[in-house]
């Protein structure tokens, strides 16, 4: 993993100064397109095309070449962002394989353990209990483990691309409580 | 000469020429500049030796500017004309600042940005910055020999667009070509870990005369990776000067002070602060302009005991920064301590208690900002070792947009790291509509009331479609600076409008700060205003499309009571939307459901017409149901 990265350096033509392409992170990066991957290939692989391409690096070039430093720049976070993240990293790979939109419906299963999880959030929040929001954080952190798995198992596996999508839909709602427990526990702090 | 040197116009002849760039701490109490010479960065003093410069300017009547300690030293003679802080004006409109009534000039208002009239006539605060910034630019020049090819100036980490801009207009206005403007928490990190050649994850710690910043970093050989930033605006050393001074007021009973007396009762306050950072108690008196005299000893203890709620304070911004960067305090490998208010031992104490380590101080905190700003314009200048140095920084606050019934739509969420671009699809809402509005927010609040507006454009000449079908792309774009740009494109016809957002007023710090700290104490009340807005929304959308499809078809397919009905249903929904009032919820939600239950059979009707419309003409095969 480290060497294609190294190489995808090598041969990139930012020497000649070139808009990034940005149809497929996975191969701006140097990295297999698959869920799981290498994430310390993917920080290095970052580190190293900014370190090319950031406009520190132009701050004393001409305009053109400053502006083409900004977008360049700019794709390479935004591609680091979406590999980073799990349900981001899971949708390019979808998308990159050209896999239609068809039946994501969530199932009765999850909606009813999502309000389960609501419910608990919102009697530790009102009761203010931050231990049990933490031990909630706890929970969800290990039930995204899990739903990781699965992803990993339906796209790298499996290629079903239904399901994959299916789990993306459900990594947000995921996503959310997360971001419910945190506003919680900081709303706590205040 | 042995050789012939050939020069293209406009091109060094000396293509390795050192090039003279700079590193500017605009401060609110002091500023600083430095550089580096011969691989190690310094701060450059004046004749007298002295390093700070007081960030004071003095306008006198026969046109002299003087600036720093002299213009200190003269500020309680001729406080009208002497700008003391000039920092906290930048960037902001008259109402953004609280404090005016208390301070000593005469604000005027003006578009954009508060003016100040002296003797000298009207100055903007960026002028008034300008003069510091010129000062320190002689200053470099002198030292170093030549002219400055440029020069990296920090603000601070929760500095939004428009201070930025404003920081930037003045050293332009000074005749200094910016490189970069560096958040300065970071500018600290840069001097601090390539000093010390540290890995992992450090917390920069930065406590000044009126503000709290705080950014934790990811420091990967050379790579400065900010993970996350937080502060809180409203809170600095002053915050602890005016506790002393309310304790005085209290011990001594003394009532109703002038001005100027609250003035010398302050300073007096802050002297002793900064003397029990070395001593364990200390003695305050003066005399008071009606000869009263103050007398009191006050003692580390006291001290420590008025001010703890402070320091207290402090953490919240850090946990919310550890939560957002997703990381535990045992993570944290070190902390770093910023800002003369880090002196203070009780607070040193305190920080060392909450990360379970020792902070890190063997670097002055007065000239850490300014020594990293120099490393980080070495770099910028192409000069030789600046190659080795990246820096990944973030925006401190979420940038958004106004949606329909103003709700703020987060298009860049805090803490992204810069440069970032996004783009958000919109769509208009009427049949036929040309032109759109959109409105530019800053803040973590979920309505656009509460954040605050940046900039407000239109975009128009938007081709007449039914509603819903055209395609407006809004593209945000912060570049490494922190600035950001925002365009508008239709993208069916290809219409552009562009702009670059230049904000309209300023909020005060306090308010930025609030808005961070409200945006998280006040998001039960948001859901709940978020959940109106949304039902106010389906509301009138409902209304205007029974009421289109009533105009449509609706004498000819209802009947006199069916069309009673529904239009009283109309009504009562119309009314309640005009109450607009959160309580009111349920029974917004109750009303739009009658009248969506109402319209069912009204609604099987039109589709039964419209079929059989259609069915009547040659298109049977296009029909998608
Ligand atoms: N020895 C000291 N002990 C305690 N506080 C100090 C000491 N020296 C300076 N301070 C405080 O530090 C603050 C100024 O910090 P500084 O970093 O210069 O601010 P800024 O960055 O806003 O210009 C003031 O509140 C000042 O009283
Ligand atoms: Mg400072």
């Amino acid at each position: 993993m480290l060497r294609r990265a190294v190489a995808a350096v090598k041969v990139s033509p930012f020497n000649t100064m070139k808009y990034l392409n940005s149809s497929n992170y996975f191969e701006m990066f140097g990295l297999a397109p698959c869920f799981a991957i290498d994430m310390q290939g993917l920080e290095l692989s970052y580190r190293r095309l900014q370190s090319e391409l950031h406009p520190d690096r132009y701050a004393s070039k001409n305009e053109d070449e400053r502006h083409m430093a900004l977008a360049n720049s700019t794709t390479v976070n935004d591609g680091y962002r979406a590999l980073r993240s799990s349900a981001s990293r899971a949708q390019c790979l979808i998308s990159l394989a050209g896999w239609e939109k068809s039946n994501v419906a969530l199932s009765s299963a999850f909606l009813m353990a999502q309000m389960e999880w609501r419910e608990a959030i919102e009697e530790a929040r009102a009761s203010m209990d931050a231990a049990a929001l933490e031990a909630l954080g706890r929970r969800l952190k290990h039930r995204v483990v899990q739903h990781e798995r699965e992803l990993a198992s339906a796209l790298d596996e499996r290629s079903d691309f239904d399901a994959a999508a299916r789990y993306v839909n459900e990594f947000k709602f995921y996503e959310k409580l997360r971001d419910e427990i945190d506003d919680a526990l900081i709303g706590l702090d205040h | 000469m042995a050789f012939l040197q050939i020069a293209e116009p406009g091109q060094s002849a000396a293509p390795h020429q050192h090039r003279l760039a700079v590193g500017i701490d605009l401060g609110t109490t002091h500023s600083l500049v430095a550089s580096v010479r011969s691989g190690t960065a310094e701060v450059l003093s004046d004749a007298a030796g002295r390093s700070l410069l007081p960030s004071v300017v003095r306008y006198a009547a026969d046109g002299e500017v003087e600036v720093g300690w002299q213009a200190r030293d003269g500020a309680a003679k001729d406080p009208h004309n002497t700008i003391v802080s000039v920092k906290r004006f930048m960037g902001r409109g008259l109402a953004d600042i609280a404090e005016a009534a208390s301070l000593p000039y005469q604000f005027i208002e003006a578009p954009g940005m508060v003016r100040l009239k002296t003797v000298a006539g009207e100055l903007t605060p960026v002028e008034v910055s300008a003069e510091i910034l010129k000062v320190l630019r002689q200053r470099a020049e002198e030292s170093l020999g030549g002219e400055l090819s440029g020069a990296v100036i920090t603000v601070p980490a929760y500095f939004d667009d428009a201070q930025r801009q404003a920081t930037k207009d003045a050293a332009r206005l000074a005749g200094i070509n910016v490189l970069r403007l560096l958040n300065e928490p970071t500018a600290a990190a840069i001097a601090y870990g390539l000093d010390n050649a540290s890995e992992g994850i450090y917390c920069v710690y930065d406590l000044g005369g009126g503000t709290f910043d705080l950014s934790i970093l990811r420091l990967t050989r050379g790579v400065f990776e900010v993970l996350a930033t937080c502060g809180d605006s409203a809170l600095g050393g002053d915050d602890f000067d005016r506790c002393i001074f309310n304790w005085l007021l209290d011990i001594l009973k003394l009532t109703a002070l002038g001005p100027e007396d609250s003035r010398q009762l302050l300073t007096e306050a802050r002297l002793a602060k900064e003397r029990l950072t070395d001593l364990g108690v200390t003695e305050i008196s003066c005399e008071l302009t009606g000869g009263t005299l103050v007398n009191a000893i006050l003692s580390r203890e006291v001290f420590f005991e008025l001010t703890q709620p402070l320091i207290a304070k402090t953490f919240s911004p850090v946990r919310r920064a550890l939560r957002d960067a997703g990381l535990q305090v045992e993570e944290v490998q070190g902390v770093v301590l910023v800002g003369g208010a880090t002196r203070m031992l009780h607070l040193r104490a305190a920080v060392g208690e909450f990360f379970f380590r020792e902070p890190l101080t063997n670097l002055d905190p007065d000239k850490v900002v300014a020594l990293g700003a120099a490393i980080q314009a070495n770099a910028l200048a192409g000069n030789h070792g600046g190659d080795d140095l990246l820096l990944l920084d973030v925006i401190p606050l979420s940038l958004g947009l106004e949606t329909m019934g103003g709700l703020c739509e987060k298009v860049i969420p805090r803490n992204s790291t810069i440069p970032c671009a996004r783009a958000q699809d919109f769509t208009t809402f009427k049949d036929g509509q040309t032109a759109m509005s959109f409105q530019v927010v800053q803040g973590e609040r979920e309505l656009v009331s509460e954040c605050r507006l940046l900039a407000r454009f239109e975009l128009r000449g938007i081709p007449p479609m039914v509603a819903g079908a055209a395609r407006i792309r809004v593209t945000f774009q912060v570049d490494a600076d922190g600035l950001l740009s925002v365009s508008a494109r239709e993208q069916t016809r290809g219409v552009e409008s562009r702009v670059t957002v230049k904000p309209s007023y300023g909020l005060t710090d306090a308010e930025v700060a609030g808005m961070l700290s409200a945006g998280i104490s006040n998001a039960e009340y948001d859901k709940r205003m978020r959940a109106l807005r949304e039902a106010q929304v389906e509301a009138r959308r409902l209304l205007d499309a029974t009421e289109t499809a009533m105009a449509e078809n609706g004498h000819e397919l209802l009947s006199k009571p069916e069309w009673d009905a529904i239009w009283r249903k109309i009504y009562e929904l119309a009314e309640m939307l005009l109450l607009g009032d959160s309580n009111r919820l349920d029974s917004l939600r109750q009303c739009t459901e009658a009248l969506n239950t109402s319209t069912s059979i009204f609604a099987g009707r039109r589709m039964d017409a419209s079929i059989h419309r259609a069915l009547s003409g040659k298109q049977i095969e296009s029909i998608d149901l």
